[in-house]
């Protein structure tokens, strides 16, 4: 969802990624690209290559339309857990 | 660690998945743009962790997608045992469970079979004994031919109702191969956020 939520604002490159989520989740980086690549299967986005103002091509992340909607439900389904665990958390009796 | 000896390592633990060199390519990309933020190469090596671990990932996913193309009961037990070996959590409670629905099911197989023969064996006894006794002169025709009849009716309801556990049986048994399948995807994600 994390990953999704990123592409959705724009097209990231992996290292973007990468960084960007493990800095404020605890994740080895490395682990990243395995669930990228799991996705990719599920066509949830499409990858291309553009130059960088440095040379090197970069291999950017691309959400599709059938990411979008994934990640529209996976974003309704954690507000409501969320929102659950919330109720739950601040429940008197 | 050094560049050059991560990649050398994946290589090595990736060598039987098919597209290892875009994977290698990602890594190298990720470490060169890594360089050139002004990260030292150790520190970006050590936040990917270990190829090892990474290559497990890769494989479990590859062997996930291989049992969902093809339904075989090797390639399911090979998915769920890559799967467990990514953690002690999943050895202590994923294997259990699965190999206790395995046996479940195993047992419902068995005994849906086991059904199907009794129709057959009663259908073929009824059949054929009275040909070989002489029940059908001593009892007189009309009783033998109503025992006939009635366990005839016997041996095919019992051989329909093995029918029909055999079928429930396929159905149950693609639906738990479905479900173990999506179960481990699901579990991969939230292990891997």
């Amino acid at each position: 969802m994390c990953v999704l939520a990123l592409m959705e604002k724009k097209d990231v490159y992996g290292y973007e990624i990468a960084n960007t989520i493990s800095e404020k989740i605890q994740v080895t980086s490395g682990t990243i690209y395995p669930l990228l690549s799991r996705l990719k299967t599920l066509g949830l986005f499409e990858n291309y290559l553009r130059e960088s103002e440095s040379g090197a091509p970069r291999k950017y992340y691309k959400i599709t339309e059938s990411g979008i909607c994934h990640l529209n439900e996976l974003k309704k389904e954690w507000k409501e857990f969320s929102k659950a665990v919330d109720i739950l958390l601040n429940m008197e009796d | 660690m050094k560049k050059e000896e991560f990649l050398k390592e994946l290589e090595k633990e990736l060598s039987n998945v098919k597209n290892f060199k875009e994977i290698l390519y990602d890594y190298s990309e990720h470490i060169e743009i890594g360089l050139k933020e002004g990260k030292s190469e150790e520190e970006i090596i050590h936040s990917m962790g270990n190829p090892t671990d990474i290559a497990k990932q890769y494989k479990t996913n590859n062997l996930i997608k291989e049992a969902r193309d093809s339904y075989s009961a090797g390639k399911i037990m090979i998915a769920v045992l890559a799967f467990c070996s990514l953690g002690f959590f999943n050895i202590v409670f994923v294997l259990p469970i699965f190999l206790t629905i395995l046996g479940i099911l195993f047992g419902f197989w068995i005994f849906s079979i086991g059904t199907l023969i009794a129709g057959l064996a009663i259908i073929l006894a009824t059949v054929i004994i009275p040909f070989f006794s002489m029940a059908g002169i001593i009892l007189g025709f009309g009783y033998i031919f109503s025992v006939f009849a009635s366990s005839l009716f016997l041996g095919i309801g019992i051989l329909s109702l093995g029918v029909v556990f055999l079928i429930l049986m396929i159905v149950l048994t693609k639906f738990i191969y479905d479900k173990t399948l999506d179960y481990l995807a699901i579990n991969l994600d939230i292990i891997t956020k």
